[in-house]
């Protein structure tokens, strides 16, 4: 048998132990942690009771570890075997330690300790079978799979139940609360076609007039949880943040991370919500937000003095006779089936963002002087009605790409 | 003969405007008085070569007949013009930019001839 001279590496391991898992946790969990490890295996490698722990109080000085020279005639094998074992131990209840994020569990433990070591240590330990390479790489694909259980089981009811609430809340600042229930129905609504699982978001209709939508996370959602549905959720939040003013666009992610706390918005990210990319994916749908605002207005608009099936199909009519001129009005699909059922009948198509804000701006400017064209009373005029009832941050807004609806108004006056 | 389709509620109205329209051997008039019973007519075959719609009728009012008219691509295509009491410039300016004329009530029987001529031709 070869005899390595390995008690001082064993000791040094051991302290290099305490104090690498003693800087994330404390350094009396660190020894406790390694006592009872030590102590489950003893019974089966009799020699490591040279390893002695004398106490579980953590002194300064590491005095409470002691490794007997006896260890270098243990047959270098058997003592690689154990202490694997021993880190296994080790790293399995770090892993299962609430304390610890994953993320960085995953990574310290085995890294510090073998840079910590130094290389002469981890030759020897080499010699011995214990390759820290090879151990960290286990422990991570071990701690992965831990961590896909864990998501599978983490309770994402109360998580979603929180998002939806959260939002209703940060729409409620520019809507009435029953706006804003519908706003996050139709969301719901939208995507339960494509993804099935979205029946498990319940919607209870309003008894009267002056309630909201209520909307009810079913259990069941814990068990069919999946990416999917991740981003199916993460569709829902955007297209809720769509309907807000466009000033309320730039901070709605925000908001909705204030609204959720710091806990939940950390449960979002582990279940695959990412509220990041629903705030980048908003900033650049800047094109579809604007147009659907200015529908909106208009239909508004119009279906005060008439009716709201009459402002679609007329808008229908008129971007129907303008598509030859503005290629960007392809993008724009009308149900006519749904006319009556105001902006519900449009879909803008997400490929509009790829078109020029300025193309953009002359369609709408063209839409708006074909409905102003009628109007023989200058003091009773189309764009005059629109300017009241559009949100100050949404006229700046379209000025900024080129739609000034003080000229629109003179240009009008002119003729 | 070019079929005339008047949708009023008034009958009074629509029965002067059908007599003095078939009196000129150029059209024929198909009455209906309410935009649910020119769906109903539209539905049976009866299809116009124009129509003379109302705006303020009980149950659908002229804006949603047009709208339901709008969106039948079997319809869509029929001219519409608003005859109507309503003179006030929203309705007209609005009415105009989707129908083919806005003919405000009371009116000159000479008049709306000639108006149905432009369209439909004598």
């Amino acid at each position: 048998m070869i005899q390595i001279q390995s008690s001082e590496t064993i000791n040094y391991l051991m302290r290099t132990l305490i104090r690498v898992i003693g800087r994330r946790t404390s350094e009396n969990f660190a020894l406790e942690t390694l006592y009872s490890a030590i102590n489950e295996l003893k019974p089966k490698y009799d020699f490591l009771k040279f390893i002695e722990i004398g106490s579980v109080v953590y002194s300064a000085e590491l005095d409470a570890i002691a490794v007997k020279s006896e260890i270098n005639y243990v047959d270098p094998n058997m003592l690689g075997k154990a202490i694997n074992e021993v880190l296994d131990i080790i790293a399995r209840s770090l892993g299962g330690s609430s304390d610890y994020d994953f993320q960085e569990a995953e990574h310290f433990l085995l890294t510090e300790v073998q840079d910590e070591l130094g290389e002469r240590h981890n030759i020897i330990l080499k010699q011995i079978g214990i390759n820290l390479d090879i151990k960290q790489n286990q422990f991570i694909i071990e701690m992965q799979e831990a961590y896909k259980i864990k998501i599978k089981r983490m309770k994402k009811t109360d998580v979603l139940d929180h998002i939806l609430k959260s939002i209703i809340i940060i729409t409620k600042k520019n809507h009435s609360e029953i706006e804003a229930s519908k706003i996050l129905v139709r969301a719901i609504k939208k995507y339960q076609k494509e993804y099935d699982f979205l029946k498990y978001l319940q919607i209870k209709e309003p008894t009267s007039d002056k309630d909201p939508y209520i909307i009810l996370v079913n259990s069941e959602i814990d068990n069919i949880w999946s990416a999917k549905m991740a981003k199916a959720i993460q569709q829902i939040i955007e297209d809720s943040g769509k309907t807000t003013d466009l000033k309320a666009l730039e901070t709605f992610i925000d908001d909705l991370k204030n609204q959720l706390g710091r806990g939940d918005i950390q449960k979002i990210e582990k279940i695959g919500i990412n509220l990041n990319q629903v705030h980048n994916s908003l900033q650049r749908q800047k094109n579809e937000i604007i147009f659907t605002k200015t529908i909106e207005l208009i239909i508004d608009t119009i279906g005060e003095k008439t009716s709201i099936g009459f402002a679609v199909s007329m808008i229908d009519s008129i971007i129907e006779k303008l598509k030859d001129r503005h290629s960007v009005l392809n993008n724009i699909k009308i149900d006519k089936s749904l006319f009556e059922s105001g902006i519900k009948a449009f879909d803008i198509m997400q490929e509009i963002n790829n078109e020029s804000s300025h193309d953009l701006a002359r369609a709408i400017k063209d839409i708006m002087k074909n409905i102003q064209n009628n109007f023989a009373d200058k003091s009773n005029s189309f764009i005059e009605d629109f300017k009241k009832k559009a949100p100050s941050d949404y006229i700046s807004e379209i000025e900024k790409i080129g739609v000034n609806l003080h000229i629109l108004e003179l240009r009008k006056s002119l003729f | 003969m070019k079929k005339i389709m008047m949708v009023d509620d008034n009958i009074d109205l629509t029965y002067v405007v059908k007599k003095r329209l078939e009196k000129t051997n150029i059209y024929k008039v198909i009455s209906a008085n309410s935009g649910k019973e020119c769906i109903k007519l539209l539905k049976k075959g009866k299809i116009p070569d124009l129509i003379l719609l109302d705006i303020m009728m009980p149950e659908i009012s002229g804006w949603d007949t047009f709208a339901k008219l709008k969106a039948n691509d079997k319809w869509s295509k029929i001219p519409i013009v608003f005859l109507t009491a309503k003179t006030d410039s929203y309705s007209k300016g609005y009415g105009l930019v989707s129908a083919y004329d806005y003919i405000e009530k009371p009116f000159e029987f000479s008049d709306l001839k000639k108006r149905i001529e432009n369209i439909v031709g004598s």
